[in-house]
């Protein structure tokens, strides 16, 4: 005599594979959104870049650059986890300390002179019209030194990352 | 005179319930504002309210008809720790149950009345300290005692 456990015409080894099979798909999409999530927060950085034009001293930092260039996105899969991180704090801190200022906005530059160029559409001083140094009237003027007036406004690519996450898990939950 | 469209009211609404929420609660001497640049103008405490992003979804195929959804983003700005948490603490309780919607009217750029027509659904609220990872004394002292509440809001209307 023959006794045989099906559900719906499957056997329970069927339903096992299918079970894998739902768990391998949702892994993949689950990792998918670690790598959307990711390309998420870099443009929301990138697109409030200022662009430079092309004969601009490459001497100057680029902080948002630097910040897209120092967030990682960290995956790590095994038998048994599986899991993804955006950004590294302590890489950060060494390659791109002005993140947080960056993401949560700040006033700690302001009134501080700096070495730099912010574009007002006004003509250089200078007899070149073609200079890229255009001084306010504030601060060491002869060098190119510039005064920072305003606070740096949030950008908020974390939490606005976080909240493109929570959208997308949405349909999971 | 005119109206102010969705998103605006939106704001306005939040910073309406804001300012009234603070006041029911005792707390008579923060300053409610919109936007964020003029925080390092004001005295402390602050708190400082934009609407950010907006995502948008269809409700059923074969139509345009979508449904908002708004996030908006709070800035506290405390004197202290113990009054950054008291504040946040606060605020997230009276934000839960929901924000009245109002439509505002303008004269001459100066809100002249407002309707109440609905109810914001707060859909997900998350709230943040701010922290730069540097001594506290060495920032601005608006910069000290931070914290974030990021606020998913939608009037479940379809547009």
């Amino acid at each position: 005599m023959e006794v045989r456990i099906e559900y719906r015409g499957k056997s329970t080894d069927q339903l096992k594979k299918m079970a894998m099979d739902l768990v391998n798909e949702i892994s993949g999409e689950f990792m998918a959104i670690g790598q959307e999530a990711h390309k998420e927060m870099l443009n929301i950085i990138d697109s409030n870049r200022k662009r430079r034009k092309k004969n601009h001293p490459q001497n100057i930092k680029d902080s948002k650059k630097s910040l897209i260039d120092a967030i990682k996105l960290y995956t790590k899969v095994t038998k048994t986890q599986m899991k993804w991180e955006i950004g590294d704090v302590k890489y950060l801190k060494e390659n791109a300390p002005h993140w947080a200022s960056i993401n949560w906005g700040s006033s700690h530059l302001v009134g501080k002179s700096l070495l730099g160029r912010f574009d007002d559409g006004l003509p250089s001083s200078s007899s070149d019209k073609t200079s890229l140094w255009h001084p306010k009237s504030e601060g060491n003027e002869e060098n190119g030194w510039m005064t920072v007036k305003n606070p740096i406004m949030p950008l908020n690519y974390i939490e606005k990352t976080w909240n493109f996450v929570l959208r997308k898990l949405k349909k999971y939950v | 005179m005119s109206t102010y469209r969705t998103s605006r009211n939106i704001e306005a609404s939040v910073i309406d319930f804001t300012v009234d929420s603070l006041s029911n609660g005792g707390w008579n001497n923060i300053n409610v504002i919109k936007g964020f640049s003029r925080v390092y103008d004001m005295d402390l405490p602050i708190v400082a309210i934009r609407a950010e992003d907006t995502s948008w979804e269809y409700i059923e195929l074969g139509s345009n008809s979508m449904v908002r959804t708004v996030d908006v983003f709070i800035d506290i700005f405390a004197t202290s720790d113990g009054q950054r948490l008291d504040i946040k603490d606060y605020l997230v309780l009276q934000y839960r149950n929901g924000i009245d919607y109002y439509e505002h009217t303008i004269d001459n750029g100066i809100v002249s009345n407002k309707t109440l027509k609905g109810k914001l659904i707060v859909t997900n609220i998350s709230d943040t300290p701010v922290n730069f990872s540097v001594n506290k004394e060495l920032l601005d002292k608006r910069d000290r005692y931070r914290h974030l509440i990021v606020l998913t809001v939608t009037l479940n209307e379809v547009e």
